[in-house]
């Protein structure tokens, strides 16, 4: 006879009842079996466990995660870049120099023209910059 | 020509890789079931599979620039959700109440009380015990697919499985012996 452990013998009477390959071959088993009684009812406790879980199946959720996973998406896209806010920053900065220039005398439309950048920005940015998040939660 | 031989999940991964969002909504009604389920055998309860689930399909998202499209979505996404899983695990909420089953449902020859005791014992093991045991026998994952999804050599697969079994088999032994 082998000398072969009861654990290597179950694990293989397992991977067997499994539809595995197993490493011992059946005679090897059936030879450990008929002098070991503890593998014996070890083997039938196994098989009832195998048993039950042939009466139960995964219970399945039928939540739908598309609309908080969508909007999670949305709200983590990626902001207008830095590139956006540089190029405004100088067409307003163009600006005041020209309005300082001695000569230069814009009229009133002209003086409107920050006030127009600035609402097609936050058109664009389709955001209120003072708006007060109130979810706004520390990170732990 | 390329297109047609792309199956559905690789169109949707190269739209959502090209910055088209809404064809992610392709995977995830596609896999948000199995997501959950698994989430929900891993975790053992219901809102943090729930959490655990979102928070992986978000990861997938970012990630999908890294995912190799030659290989099946669902288990490359299950590393993340186990991942996920097992962080949300350090701070994980009450369990449901235990006269319901949220990872067991029985078929039609069940007896209520055994999926009762199916779904306490499997609550009892610990998180890993719990996964390789339902990814067995519910999924029918061979032990290579194990070895595959959990990322450990076969062996591993067979003893961690083992012994995962003896435990639950101690949990049960009262219902077993009935």
């Amino acid at each position: 006879m082998k000398d072969l452990t009861c654990e290597k013998v179950l694990i293989a009477m397992m991977a067997a009842a499994d539809g595995e390959s197993a490493e011992l071959s059946p005679e090897d088993m059936k030879e450990h079996l008929s002098a070991c009684e503890g593998c014996r009812d070890e083997a039938v406790r196994m098989q009832q466990v195998s048993d039950i879980f042939q009466q139960a199946t995964r219970r399945e959720s039928t939540i739908d995660l598309w609309p908080s996973i969508n909007s999670r998406l949305v709200q983590q896209s990626p902001r207008m870049g830095w590139q956006v806010y540089a190029v405004v920053g100088v067409l307003l900065l163009g600006y005041k120099l020209f309005e300082m220039l001695p000569e230069a005398d814009p009229g009133w439309a002209i003086r409107l023209a920050p006030l127009i950048v600035f609402g097609v920005l936050l058109l664009v940015l389709r955001e209120n910059p003072f708006r007060i998040n109130t979810e706004l939660v520390l990170e732990k | 020509m390329v297109r047609a031989l792309m199956d559905d999940d690789e169109i949707a991964i190269e739209k959502c890789r090209n910055g088209e969002r809404e064809a992610f909504r392709h995977l995830v009604e596609k896999y948000q079931r199995q997501a959950l389920s698994h989430a929900t055998a891993i975790l053992g309860s219901r809102e943090d599979a729930l959490d655990a689930a979102q928070e992986a399909f978000i990861d997938a998202f970012k990630a999908l620039k890294q995912f190799d499209s030659s290989r099946p979505f669902y288990p490359w996404f299950y590393v993340l959700l186990r991942n996920r899983c097992f962080k949300l695990a350090a701070r994980k909420r009450e369990t449901e109440s235990i006269d319901e089953t949220v990872i067991v449902a029985p078929n039609s020859t069940a007896q209520s009380e055994r999926i009762l005791a199916l779904e306490n014992a499997l609550r009892a093991l610990d998180m890993e015990d719990r996964e390789i045991v339902t990814l067995k026998y519910f999924d029918g994952l061979s032990y290579n697919e194990l070895a595959e999804r959990l990322q450990i050599p076969k062996g591993t697969v067979m003893s961690r499985l083992f012994h995962a079994r003896k435990k639950l088999q101690a949990k049960l032994e009262r219902v077993v012996a009935t």
